[in-house]
């Protein structure tokens, strides 16, 4: 049943590389969470996640015996489903630090809004993939996308979950530029959204999030307060230099001074113990992950392919960006975890499945399709 | 058709999109890694001094109070560690049944207990200072609400020895009286600093399994008091109060050369141990906190005053009007009449008229200004709590009367640190110098931190005339004088004898029966080593200084003087390496001490108050009638070569002696 050229056109490099992320994760979170680890060797965050990684192999293992061209029959059902489980969430979710994202099913807790990168991702590719959408769309033809979008993101801005709702907004663009954007539109989008911005600032943003805002813009505003988080991540990054302090000898995450040192945060403990070393090591990594994913998407014979990878790649390429952005003092501080690294069972899984996504096309780039 | 629709659609769309993405990867990573190397390498020295000073901090260890030692470095007061016990109402079971227990180990009622566990505060004390058996018992108990609080209690090893000294400290460890009291910032402080790291919920971290460094004894001071002496001095003292039955006594012990005070006792003593037993009165360190009149004793001073002044030289004479005078309208009496005398024997025979007749010479505004210079009416500084300044009333309200009396020592108000810093100042050579109790300030090993500064001294009378008057104090222990019995074998001192009136406090009449019996002086009288004074309020049997206070200090002086190296002059025998004689054979030795006193000062003020109401007003003499005498009084004596048996310098040995002759508290 296995086509021989499954085999052989399976992308080697883009697991490698996925590996390496994947021990450095390991590595960080160990390390964040060595003193409950010391507490209770058996039974602790950092034997679930590597328990999460093995779940997310499988899934990403499932992933590749389907025909990605599958998914598209399906991509309508499964984002209709996510918009469900979001609905969800909103009615019966449990909620943590006055948010509701998580919903728990059969002693799982999961979050909708992290399935929802991939299902926008597989819906939008979908509905760009039809032979009636051409590249530069018009006007008309951008409509349902838009739509398409702003369900899951009002729905997620609800929870509220800004984090995740600007990753999907990100993912959703990236594919609009994909199939090409007139400079019109552009310029129509820009001069429609400037007006809009201080509206925004003034009544839709709450104060913790103009906050902030104003922080990055003025790091030593209120370094208890406010700039509390920013100023600890980068004293964990400053202090671990060129070389780092080693392994499991960061202080800034063992005296508790790091807040969400395992998950938003966990960059800063890398950081912290490998120094500005293990920094590039990192981005390279993430950059060459990035650099195949895409090479697959130009391999690809066809554009649900080639959509589908570019989404996937965007979904694990903007969450990099912005979170590392924001732990390293360059973007506000959003609730975006670094891919592949902090902890999180959902998020693991998410990703692991749009990795299966994009070795699924380079697997089937030579395959024949009737259609 | 779609697939070649999508290849062209590839080929077409692919590079604009490959480029896009690259830009972003490229542009977002060298970001990224730009401020990265910013943070970590330009400015990393920023990022790890500010988190070095958010987590390395200096905390200070917890401390005990600190000791006090003697200047040979005995301990006089320290801190034991004593158990306390405490409940925590809220958290007991079985209340009932506890109280019943802890009753049984404690001694206690069982009511009283019950009704502390009624308390609606979080934690309670059920006893202050267990017993260590008493917290072996309840150990047993614990964890049911009660537990064992760490805490000190305070130790005073010699009891009663410097009590009013020392002072005493409260349940919760604060300093009450004397030097606990004065020196309570000092001795609870702690300078013992331990580098500690701090986590971010702000709690300190022991690093490294290390457990958190124990209690450490604060700071502790040092005093100037030597044990032995107080010990003698109390013990001597005591006995002159019993043998007189004296209401109070207090004596004074200062190193002449730097006015430290090296003894001071105040009778009734009180064991610190049981503070609570005594009552303010007899914590009270009279030596600072009680004035009285210095009676004959401040003819010293005004002696002082007059040759410094050159309103009398040595050998000018006064008239002592045979005993009874009528001056500024008040009769005044001499105990003895006496006719024509020179200066030192006014002090000598301590002639009330003749030290009359110097004041009026002298004048207000210059005794007054010698009476404040030496110290007189102004707390003397020492560094313990509760000193008062004494009575002086300035000089512009003196009328002639009071001119006259306070020339012999009434209508002023002095305390006996005054009076002893006063006769320090004539001791040293004519400069008075702050009486001090304290040394230095001392780490828990007994090392100095930090030695006190020198006090502040400042010249009253020129050296000769300090020399003259310690001449003419020393006549007043010759064969002769009043204040013969104060004089030890084989040491010459210098004194002065005193008797005075008290004054009732209600009536503000003198009681005649009640005086005030001091001696103050010092010895021996070349190099002085001692200034000493004995104050003895209210003895029966006897009333002069000479014969009551006088003893005290012979008896003390004789103890004493060995223990500080000075040995007694003996003819023919040679000291040992280190130890110098009492004096530098210059002058004869001493004669020996007389049994009893042959005279002293009487009783004055009757004859004044009643004088007060005679309308008779005589004409105060404008000059004193003073005759130069051209040869001075020869001192002749034989020397007397016994050598005073050694003292056990063994306080225990003493203490065991001193048990016998102690009264039950």
């Amino acid at each position: 049943m296995m086509d021989r050229r499954l085999i052989e056109n399976f992308d080697w490099p883009l697991i490698w590389v996925l590996l390496s992320i994947c021990c450095i994760g390991l590595l960080s979170v160990y390390s964040a969470l060595y003193p409950q680890i010391q507490a209770n060797p058996t039974n602790n965050l950092f034997i679930k996640q590597v328990l999460w990684l093995l779940v997310g192999f499988t899934v990403m293992f499932c992933t590749l015996l389907v025909d990605y061209q599958q998914l598209r029959a399906i991509s309508l059902w499964i984002y209709i489903f996510v918009i469900l489980l979001l609905l969800l969430v909103l009615v019966a979710g449990r909620e943590v630090n006055g948010s509701k994202r998580w919903l728990q099913l059969a002693g799982f807790q999961f979050q909708p809004s992290e399935f929802m990168k991939i299902a926008i991702v597989l819906q939008l590719s979908s509905y760009f993939s039809s032979n009636e959408i051409s590249p530069y769309p018009s006007l008309k033809k951008l409509f349902p996308p838009a739509v398409m979008l702003m369900v899951p993101a009002v729905l997620i801005l609800a929870e509220p979950d800004l984090g995740t709702a600007i990753s999907v907004s990100a993912i959703a663009c990236t594919l609009v530029l994909f199939m090409g954007i007139r400079w019109r539109y552009i310029l129509g989008l820009v001069l429609g959204v400037l007006p809009c911005l201080w509206p925004v600032w003034e009544h839709v943003l709450k104060p913790y999030q103009k906050q902030r805002i104003m922080i990055l813009l003025r790091p030593d505003l209120d370094p208890l307060g406010a700039g509390y988080h920013i100023r600890q991540s980068k004293i964990a990054i400053g202090s671990g230099m060129l070389w780092g302090k080693g392994f499991l000898n960061g202080t800034q995450n063992k005296l508790r001074f790091l807040p969400e040192k395992h998950t938003d945060f966990v960059f800063s403990v890398w950081a912290e113990e490998w120094g500005f070393l293990g920094c590039m090591l990192l981005l390279v990594l993430f950059a060459l992950l990035v650099v195949i994913a895409l090479r697959v998407a130009r391999r690809s014979k066809d554009r649900y392919g080639s959509l589908l990878v570019v989404g996937m790649t965007s979904l694990i390429l903007w969450q990099v960006l912005i979170n590392i952005g924001m732990v390293i003092g360059l973007l506000p501080v959003v609730g975006i975890t670094l891919p592949f690294v902090s902890y999180g069972g959902s998020s693991i899984i998410t990703l692991c499945f749009a990795v299966g996504i994009i070795e699924n096309v380079s697997m089937r780039r030579y395959t024949f399709h009737t259609r | 058709m779609e697939r070649r629709n999508s290849r062209n659609f590839l080929n077409a769309r692919y590079w604009s999109c490959y480029v896009f993405f690259n830009i972003l990867v490229a542009a977002g990573s060298c970001i990224i890694l730009a401020k990265a190397f910013q943070l970590q390498v330009l400015d990393h020295s920023v990022w790890v001094e500010r988190g070095r000073a958010q987590t390395e901090v200096k905390l200070q260890v917890p401390a005990y109070r600190g000791s006090i030692y003697d200047r040979e470095g005995r301990l006089l007061s320290f801190s034991v560690p004593q158990c306390s016990l405490g409940a925590e109402p809220k958290a007991m079971q079985d209340m009932k049944l506890l109280a019943g227990q802890l009753a049984a180990v404690l001694g206690e009622p069982q009511n009283a207990i019950k009704r502390k566990f009624e308390s609606k505060r979080n934690f309670v004390y059920l006893k202050r200072h267990l017993t260590d058996q008493q917290a072996l018992a309840v150990e047993d108990l614990k964890g049911r609400g009660i537990r064992l609080v760490s805490d000190y209690k305070r130790f005073y090893p010699y009891r009663q020895l410097a009590g009013q000294v020392l002072g005493f400290v409260g349940m919760d460890g604060a300093g009450l009286e004397g030097v606990e009291k004065g020196f309570d910032a000092v001795l609870r402080e702690n300078p013992v600093k331990v580098d500690q790291v701090r986590d971010g919920v702000r709690k300190c971290l022991w690093i490294e399994d290390e457990p958190p460094p124990a209690p450490a004894e604060s700071l502790g001071v040092k005093l100037s008091i030597d044990a032995f002496l107080q010990y003698v001095c109390e013990f001597e003292l005591e006995k002159a109060v019993e043998q007189y039955q004296a209401k109070a006594a207090e004596i004074v012990v200062l190193d002449a050369g730097t006015s430290e005070v090296l003894a001071m006792a105040s009778w009734p003593y009180f064991d610190p141990n049981f503070a609570a037993r005594k009552t303010a009165d007899a914590w009270r360190n009279r030596i600072i906190t009680d004035s009285f009149e210095p009676g004959s004793t401040f003819k010293v001073f005004l002696m002082s005053a007059a040759l410094e002044e050159g309103v009398f030289r040595e050998h000018d004479r006064v008239f002592c009007e045979n005993g009874k005078a009528k001056i500024a309208g008040h009769f005044i009496n001499d105990t003895h009449p006496y006719g024509w005398l020179n200066m030192p024997e006014v002090i000598k025979y301590s002639s009330n008229i003749g030290a009359s007749k110097i004041a009026l010479q002298l004048g207000n505004e210059r005794y007054y200004k010698y009476i404040k210079a030496f110290g007189f009416g102004s707390p003397t500084g020492i560094e313990l709590p509760g000193e008062v300044k004494g009575l002086v009333r300035p000089a512009k309200k003196w009328r002639p009367i009071d001119l006259a009396t306070t020339g012999f020592g009434q209508s002023i108000g002095v305390t006996s640190m005054q009076l002893t810093a006063a006769v320090a100042a004539i001791a040293n050579g004519g400069e008075y110098i702050q009486p001090s109790i304290v040394k230095a300030i001392v780490d828990s090993e007994g090392n100095p931190v930090k030695d006190l500064p020198p006090r502040p001294r400042n010249r009253v009378i020129q050296k000769a005339t300090a020399k003259k008057v310690a001449n003419m104090m020393r006549k007043v222990t010759e064969e002769g004088g009043t204040g013969v019995s104060a004089a030890p074998e084989g040491y010459e001192v210098a004194g002065k004898t005193g008797t005075a009136q008290t004054m009732d406090p209600v009536s503000k009449h003198y009681d005649s029966h009640k005086y005030t019996s001091l001696f103050t002086g010092f010895v021996p009288v070349e190099n002085p080593r001692l200034v000493i004074t004995v104050v003895i309020h209210e003895p029966h049997g006897a009333i002069y200084g000479g014969v009551v206070a006088a003893p005290v200090f012979r008896n003390f002086a004789a103890k004493a003087l060995p223990h500080l190296g000075v040995l007694p002059s003996t003819r023919g025998e040679s000291y040992p390496p280190g130890v110098h004689s009492a004096k530098n054979n210059s002058a004869p030795p001493a004669p020996g001490p007389a049994v009893a006193a042959r005279k002293d000062n009487g009783p004055k003020s009757a004859a004044i108050i009643q004088a007060k109401q005679s309308t008779e007003q005589a004409a105060v003499p404008k000059k004193a009638i003073a005759v130069k005498v051209a040869a001075p009084v020869p001192e002749s004596a034989a020397a007397r070569p016994k050598v005073t048996a050694p003292i056990p310098v063994n306080l225990y040995t003493l203490k065991a002696e001193k048990r016998d002759t102690k009264r039950i508290d």
